[in-house]
């Protein structure tokens, strides 16, 4: 497998140096509980799950569409370069979640959030956070295979175009790791610039990685990526997930117990809108702590 | 290789059936499962004949509108319905020939010096009761008809005498048989030559009770003789005559005089190849205008004027037919009295006689060889040619209703002739190229159906309706298109769900507004006001842009936490605040805007500067009228493609970092282009047919021109006007019906093209 080289971002820098700042504000606010989860990010081993420095952290999380609240008191901590899976029955709030880490959220009307999301330690709610600055380092794949209406080609370019890079060659670079790096450059080589659209639907979702992947993210949402897919285009993209999980942080929402057995490295299991257990994958699946995560599991519910 | 096969127990032969099973009978259908089959049935029944009969009607009002157009087109048919000997006894070698028919060509009379003879046709049989030779005393030397219309002749004697016939047609019904019965009438003679000399030629003419005579002597003198009758109400009973000579240039050889009705001008043809103009109206010293007809100064042979009595028609000895008008006055003093326009198509002969018609600018002419040819002054086309007989032509006439004619030859051969020609001023050419009208110095395209005199000449140039149709679109659309795709946009895009649940819908129900409220309100309302504000409206088109952008920019710079404002619609409150108050000002300033911008009078100014005539109703107006019909369709219909971009979509731009208005140029508008295509194609098609708006607003002027201070008038208004007064049948009836025809195939092209578009564009960009 070809090493995925980065794409040149030039305003990746600055996004960077700006989010800093954006930390010391942090800080600075006083509350009790935003102490006590500052003290634990302190500890060298933070997750004793996973046994790496966590990517993500989600304090005292609550969820609000209007008056119905769709997360409850989140606490979660997602380690860097694993992949980490949230499992639930529908409506949940696993998918609320994910949308949650690169605020899509912000889009629903009448949406409010409490309580803490840091990316490597930085509040990605702070009002001084420039949201699309924040898209382009937490890349997502969605549930619906959503190709653009456009050539393959400018698929993949358009994240980088996004960021005003202009250049033919280093487009054309972008669009060759990214496929490479999504695993779809053999099979689409010659027809760069055809339609988007004339690709089978497990091609059409491995675009979309390439597409997340072409932005140069650190973390990849994925939204129930393989639940279209027949069991062979399932079976690539999993395969994907464990080369990707070498230079990502990954989370991935799924309804398939197998599938987040196989893939994740930690799972999180969620019930209306709590999560139950959070742990490494072989203890969930081989013994659970809480009997609701047995039930769900075993298919007893859900 | 053994198959895995599960084993299934053997199925015996008895088990096998051929008949259905219990679930598929007819038997088993409850009523329900009947009622629900029968409803489907019926309802594909519905939409199939639905689909069938929309399918149908549009053919059918296609097929309608070209059944009505296409006699428009036919081209015209002529035969010889008869063709018999005048009795022997007669001279035919007198030039002193007229001939005529009645309208419904059943009889015709042939005037040959003091002969008057009926002939019925089309057996030529003599009417009986009627006839025979006129007292006039005398020899008859000229005999020409009085004006062109109708059945009055002049007959000169030799010794200087004219007697005024009148020939009188009086249809007769007996039963179901109508019988023309012809009279005549004879005047009394009026002394037209003062001494003893001989009479040679003459013209005649003749306006209520003021007749004009023109005699020729032998020795080439000529008398102009001006009788006034006293009129029904004149308590005088005396007739004035007054005499005087007509000074006669040397070396000059007349052969024909015309008088026109007016009694303004005497027209001669000479041996020479000219055309000698004596202008009447100055009762003094008339000069005389020449201007040769040719180059090689072939004779005049046959002259005379055509429906209208402006345009001249001149034949000449080697067969030349060629119309001529007089120059304006003002160019008159250039000294060249008359200018060509047309030359038609040559005869073989010497063209002996023109006819023209009583009700439009057709002509015939006829040659040495008996060789007679439809013309049309309009169209400058030959459009008929009946087949020669080898003999010299007497006399021509045109039946009064321009279906048929009458021939007679030399040798006595009487020939009558039936022409179908009911639309001839129409070819291809003369609808939608530039003709040369009478009156005007070059080819114009114009629209001009009707006037209020008989002799006027209709001009059917559709260019000006289709120019009309499309500067109003075109305007309408100006106004529209952006207003309403970018309203769609930041509706569909920007605006905060609450709002545009209330915004939506509002714009929606300005479609419903009847637009003949709309022409109304922009006819009596909108047009005088705008007159009167237009300093204030170019005023404000100028600033509201800069204000518009100004008060945004300030939003922007607007502290955070005042930006969540926009749930309640405090953006749009401060911009329609803003805008008002611009408005406001600009109105406020009217007047001394138009003080120190125009000079103090803006409709001056304009045609000082860039030479623009202000009419009241104008492109303008329509441009705001009709795009406020427009605007609404447009808007909901790239409204809704805009906001059917799938969410996924935005979503999955949104997730790379994109901003809102990267997604909205980069994917939304790509992905909604089809429907925005299809809305700005309805709103094109509705302001293409839109009648009541362009009616009342825009002065109804079918002139050329993109100015946008002057009006036009639409195909579809011209219909509007014009239908009720077109009779039926008529030629403008069916020009109108190919205005429609036009408007038609144009809609229909339009929407064609655009539903080809946006299938491909449909194809391409939204496969979801």
């Amino acid at each position: 497998m070809p090493i995925i080289s980065d794409p040149v971002l030039p305003e990746r820098l600055s996004v960077q140096q700006r989010e800093h700042s954006v930390s010391t504000l942090v800080v600075n606010k006083t509350s009790d509980n935003q102490k006590r989860m500052k003290d634990e990010q302190m500890e060298p081993t933070v997750n004793p799950l996973a046994g790496s420095h966590p990517k993500i952290v989600i304090q005292g999380m609550n969820f609000f569409y209007g008056s119905v609240q769709a997360l409850t008191n989140v606490d979660m901590q997602i380690p860097a370069n694993k992949v980490t899976a949230f499992i639930g029955p529908s409506g949940c709030g696993k998918s609320t979640l994910l949308r949650c880490l690169n605020r899509l959220n912000d889009l629903v009307d009448g949406t409010r959030i409490e309580g803490k999301i840091l990316l490597e330690g930085h509040d990605i709610y702070h009002p001084d956070v420039d949201v699309t600055d924040l898209r382009t380092r937490i890349g997502m794949v969605f549930q619906k295979v959503n190709p653009f209406p456009k050539s393959i080609w400018q698929n993949i370019a358009f994240g980088p175009q996004l960021q005003n890079v202009r250049k033919k060659a280093s487009l054309d670079e972008v669009v060759e790791t990214s496929l490479k790096g999504a695993g779809l450059w053999e099979e689409v080589k010659d027809r760069l610039h055809a339609s988007a659209l004339g690709l089978s639907g497990g091609q059409q979702q491995r675009l979309c990685i390439a597409r997340a992947l072409a932005v140069n993210p650190n973390v990849l949402l994925m939204d129930e990526p393989c639940s279209a897919l027949d069991p062979i285009s399932t079976g690539r993209i999993e395969e994907l997930l464990h080369i990707l999980k070498e230079r990502l942080t990954i989370v991935i929402v799924t309804h398939n117990m197998q599938q987040a057995s196989r893939v994740s490295d930690l799972t999180g299991f969620f019930l209306l809108g709590e999560l139950i257990e959070y742990a490494d994958t072989k203890t969930i699946f081989t013994n659970p702590s809480e009997s609701r995560t047995e039930d769900y599991i075993t298919g007893r519910f859900g | 290789m053994r198959m895995n096969t599960p084993n299934f127990l053997p199925i015996s032969g008895k088990e096998i059936s051929s008949a259905p099973g219990q679930w598929a009978t007819r038997k088993t259908r409850t009523t329900h499962r009947r009622l629900r089959h029968t409803v489907d049935r019926l309802a594909s029944m519905v939409v199939w004949v639905g689909g069938i009969a929309t399918i149908i009607s549009i053919l059918g009002i296609f097929l309608y509108l070209m059944w009505e157009v296409i006699p428009l087109f036919r081209s015209t048919s002529g035969n010889v319905s008869s063709n018999v000997q005048v009795k022997k006894e007669m001279d035919f070698t007198s030039e002193a020939t007229v001939i005529g028919l009645d309208e419904y060509q059943e009889v015709v009379f042939v005037l040959m010096q003091k002969q008057l003879h009926f002939l019925r046709m089309p057996q030529g049989n003599p009417v009986p009761e009627i006839g025979g030779e006129l007292e006039i005393s005398g020899t008859v030397q000229s005999s020409v008809l009085i004006g062109q219309k109708g059945n009055r002749l002049s007959v000169a004697t030799q010794e200087g005498f004219v007697v005024p016939v009148t020939i009188f047609f009086q249809p007769v019904f007996e039963g179901d048989t109508r019988t023309i019965v012809p009279t005549s009438q004879i005047k009394k003679p009026i002394r037209v030559i003062p001494n003893e000399e001989e009479l040679v030629r003459h013209a005649h003419s003749q306006q209520d009770e003021r007749q004009m005579i023109v005699a020729q002597t032998r020795t080439g003198n000529l008398w102009l003789t001006l009788v006034e009758e006293p009129g029904d109400f004149s308590l005088s009973e005396e007739v004035i005559v007054t005499q005087r000579q007509l000074e006669v240039p040397e070396h000059v050889n007349i052969t024909h005089m015309v008088l026109d009705g007016f009694g303004k001008r005497l027209v001669a043809g000479t041996e020479q190849g000219e055309l000698l103009e004596w202008t009447l109206q100055n009762g003094g010293k008339e000069d005389v205008h020449r201007v040769s007809v040719g180059e090689s100064g072939e004779a005049v042979t046959a002259l005379t004027y055509l429906n209208g009595e402006r345009t001249l028609v001149v034949g000449t000895q080697s067969g030349q037919v060629m119309t001529w008008v007089p120059m304006d006055e003002r160019q008159a003093r250039s000294m060249v009295p008359f200018r060509k326009v047309s030359t038609f198509q040559a005869h073989n002969g010497v063209v002996q006689a023109i006819s023209p018609s009583q009700r439009d600018k057709g002509f015939l002419t006829a040659d040495s060889d008996g060789h007679v040819i439809l013309h049309h002054a309009t169209t400058g086309q030959t459009i008929f040619e009946f087949e020669a007989v080898s003999s010299e032509t007497r006399a021509l006439r045109f039946s009064s209703k321009a279906d048929g004619g009458a021939w007679l030859g030399a040798d006595g051969r009487l020939r009558t002739f039936s022409i179908d020609n009911p639309h001839p001023e129409i070819t291809f050419q003369s609808l939608f190229f530039p003709v040369t009208y009478e009156g005007y110095e070059d080819p114009q395209l114009i629209w001009q159906s009707s006037s209020g005199s008989d002799d006027f000449e209709p001009k059917f140039g559709m260019m000006p309706l289709i120019f009309g149709t499309l500067k109003g679109t075109i305007y309408a659309m100006i106004l529209a298109v952006p207003l309403a795709v970018m309203g769609a946009v930041y509706t569909a895009m920007f605006m905060h769900p609450h709002l545009r649940a209330i915004i939506k819908p509002s714009i929606e129900i300005m479609a419903a507004l009847p637009s003949v409220v709309l022409g109304f309100l922009a006819g009596l309302w909108f047009a005088p006001l705008l007159e009167e504000i237009f300093p204030a409206v170019v005023t404000g088109t100028l600033i509201l842009p800069v204000v518009i952008g100004l008060v945004c920019l300030l939003w922007q710079i607007l502290p955070r936490s005042l930006g969540g404002l926009d749930k309640y619609g405090v953006d749009l409150l401060i911009i329609v605040v803003a805008v008002m108050g611009t408005v406001g000002m600009c109105l406020a300033f009217n007047s001394s805007i138009e003080m120190i911008v125009f000079g103090g009078n803006y409709k001056q100014w304009l045609t000082d500067h860039f030479g623009l005539v202000y009419d009241q109703r104008n492109a303008i107006v329509i441009s705001f009228a009709m795009g406020f019909a427009v605007i609404p369709i447009i808007f909901s219909i790239a409204e809704d493609s805009l906001s059917n971009v799938p969410r996924h979509l935005v979503a999955g731009s949104l997730a790379l970092g994109a901003t809102q208005w990267q997604t909205l140029t980069r994917l939304v508008l790509i992905s909604a282009s089809p429907g925005i295509f299809s809305a700005l194609m309805i709103g094109f098609g509705r302001a293409v047919g839109e009648t009541m708006i362009v009616l009342m607003a825009t002065g109804n002027t079918p002139i050329l021109d993109w100015s946008v201070f002057n009006g036009f008038r639409t195909l579809s208004a011209n219909i509007a006007v014009e239908m009720p007064e077109a009779p039926h049948g008529g030629t403008l009836y069916r020009v109108l019906f190919l205005s429609g025809l036009i408007l038609f195939a144009f809609t229909f092209g339009i929407n064609t093209m655009a539903e080809l578009i946006r299938q491909r564009l449909r194809e391409k960009y939204s496969q979801f």
